[in-house]
């Protein structure tokens, strides 16, 4: 075939063909128009990945587990940090039922779970220390928040900065089952005192309280504080007098140093007051000095019938072992546990002690968890019954709900509220996704249909 | 951006525009449409010149197949019913001159797929295997159209018998 002709024809056709001029600036036009192509090809695929993840997420998360034991009052197995969308929207009412825990988030929002369904209640406890404009204090390790025993009443440490009236400081008790709340007082020489610390008796009976005494109220409800107190309300709400502590001393074997040191305080089921601050047991109007290894110290004091028993370890970041002591001593024994820094926030009975570590988020500690510790056997065993998430803090648990033989209940995890920015991100991204996509396409059908 | 890969560009386009002009006038058969296909298969060069290894212009050339066949079928929905040639020359109008318009007039006629095969194998002088590799076709396809085309033309201006008989 060698079609001469016809192709001599077309190539006189094709001298009519018009003469092209070539923008100078095309090569730039083509280099931009890639660089813009793959932006918008990222764009997209970054949509499309998002609607992706929108959708498919959900649907590939496994199912909650269900409830277990959800028909029967206890404290849950694991404690969940509350996200700041959801404290921040605090529950207006106190009449929540029966709580299992009580703990802050890392902004010292006060949070109780639910013993019956596990909920999580965020709380607007007016006037709470950790919550107070005027305070200028952080209680984040250990807050004056106490759930009683049977996690009925919650009892906080309060500060009202004197907003329309006189600031004043002292103790409110809210049942949980009514709603109800009792607002106590108490003064220490005729002055209000500034409640740092609240336990409940092991009976649930009576509530102690310790705090350092305000002697000036100097302005916008802040304070200047004197001297440690103490003293125990009834569960009427009636009150003992105010016990003023002394300075609590840390004697090593050639120094003595005091100050800086609050004493813990401790009530007995018989409604009995004592404390316990550096080297000294008060009790009964007197202080008794008891003898302590210089790394070590008393992290925490209750009674066991009419004794005083202290959880004694190694000074915060030193490594040792634990050791229940009687205290003024000397005898003692010795706990089995690997936990770093634990504190110890109940008991389940006599030889059953309720230890729990926390932790800040991401501050590098060991995960944080709740273990019993129980002393009755020979060398003592050390169980962990509660994974605590990180911010989970100054938890206090209703012990009364957790039997030694099943201390513990499964829950399934909260299913939060979503944030906005996830509401905004659900619905803006695959919108998003589709402008983009409808913007690529349409640049590329308007490039090609000329 | 590098500096010498624009210049690489801008002498391929000086070098080259003129043939692939010619090239897109036969495959467009419009001076307007042959200039806008020109200036795509150059801007789509540009964005991909990069990429490009060796010579540019058997990848310059297919944009401008696939292109014109892709716009053509965009066209083919709107203007079914108008002849896309200037001229609207008529098909019997024999003569030098006229044999000239008149093979123009009957290119008009094929398909665009037909148009691109002759345009490809007679003018550009590609085999069938070339020409089906550039259109993305088979070569056997490409037999069958070429032969397709040649007898439509036919059909459309027996004047050109003769032309035609010795391409066949």
């Amino acid at each position: 075939m060698s079609g001469e002709q016809l192709r001599a024809e077309l190539e006189r056709i094709a001298d009519r063909a018009p003469a092209v001029e070539v923008d100078a600036g095309l090569f730039d036009r083509g280099r931009r128009a890639t660089r813009r192509a793959r932006v918008l090809t990222a764009a997209a695929v970054v949509g499309c990945l998002a609607v992706l993840t929108t959708v498919a997420v959900p649907l590939l998360r496994p199912d909650p587990p269900p409830f277990a034991d959800s028909d029967v009052i206890g404290v849950p197995n694991h404690l969940y940090a509350v996200p700041d969308h959801v404290a921040d929207e605090p529950e207006t009412g106190l009449r929540i039922g029966r709580g299992a825990a009580a703990f802050v988030t890392e902004n010292g929002v006060p949070v109780v779970v639910d013993a019956q369904d596990g909920a999580y209640h965020v709380l607007r406890l007016r006037g709470l220390l950790d919550d107070s404009p005027g305070g200028g204090y952080r209680f984040h390790s250990a807050p004056p928040l106490a759930l009683s025993p049977d996690g009925t009443r919650i009892a906080w440490g309060i500060l009202i900065d004197g907003t329309g009236g006189d600031p004043y400081s002292g103790i409110r008790v809210a049942d949980l089952t009514t709603g109800e709340v009792l607002e106590i007082v108490p003064t220490a020489k005729d002055r209000n005192v500034l409640v740092g610390q609240l336990h409940w008796s092991a009976d649930g009976r009576w509530l102690v309280w310790g705090g350092a005494r305000i002697v000036e109220w100097t302005g916008g409800g802040s304070y200047s504080t004197s001297g440690q107190f103490g003293g125990v309300v009834a569960a009427d709400g009636r009150t003992s007098p105010s016990y003023e502590l002394p300075e609590a001393e840390v004697v090593t074997d050639d120094t003595v140093v005091s100050g800086n040191v609050v004493p813990d305080v401790l009530v007995s089921d018989e409604g009995e007051f004592a404390a316990v601050g550096g080297n000294g047991l008060w009790r009964d109007g007197r202080n008794t000095r008891f003898d302590l290894p210089g790394d070590a110290a008393i992290y925490g004091a209750w009674f066991r019938g009419d004794q005083v028993v202290g959880l004694r370890r190694a000074i915060d970041g030193a490594e040792g072992r634990a050791y229940l002591v009687d205290l003024p001593g000397p005898e003692n024994t010795m706990v089995r546990t690997d936990l770093s820094d634990p504190r110890r926030i109940g008991q389940l009975d006599a030889d059953t002690q309720v230890l729990a570590t926390e932790a800040l988020d991401e501050d590098g500690s060991p995960d944080p968890q709740v273990t019993l510790v129980r002393t009755g056997r020979p060398g003592g065993t050390e169980t962990p019954v509660m994974a605590l998430d990180r911010g989970v803090l100054g938890l206090t648990l209703a012990t009364d709900l957790m039997p030694p033989d099943h201390p513990t209940v499964e829950r399934p995890a909260p299913d939060w509220p979503w944030s906005p920015q996830r509401r905004v991100a659900v619905v803006a991204v695959p919108v998003l996704a589709l402008l983009a996509l409808t913007g690529a396409t349409w640049l590329l059908r308007r490039r090609f249909s000329r | 951006m590098h500096p010498s890969a624009r210049d690489e560009f801008e002498r391929f386009v000086h070098a080259r525009t003129p043939a692939l002009t010619r090239t897109a006038y036969l495959l467009t058969g419009d001076a307007h449409l042959a200039e806008d296909l020109v200036q795509t298969a150059l801007f789509n060069a540009a964005r991909a010149w990069h990429r490009i290894e060796g010579d540019p212009e058997p990848y310059v050339r297919r944009i401008l197949y696939t292109q014109n066949i892709s716009w053509w079928r965009r066209r083919r929905l709107r203007e079914a019913l108008t002849p896309a040639y200037d001229d609207r020359a008529s098909l019997a109008a024999p003569g030098d001159a006229d044999l000239r318009i008149s093979l123009e007039a009957a290119l008009a006629q094929l398909t665009q797929r037909q148009r691109s095969v002759l345009v490809l194998r007679f003018f550009e002088d590609l085999t069938e295997v070339q020409a089906g590799h550039a259109l993305g076709i088979s070569s056997g396809t490409v037999k069958s159209t070429t032969r397709a085309a040649l007898a439509r033309l036919r059909a459309l201006a027996p004047h050109l018998e003769d032309l035609l008989e010795e391409a066949s």
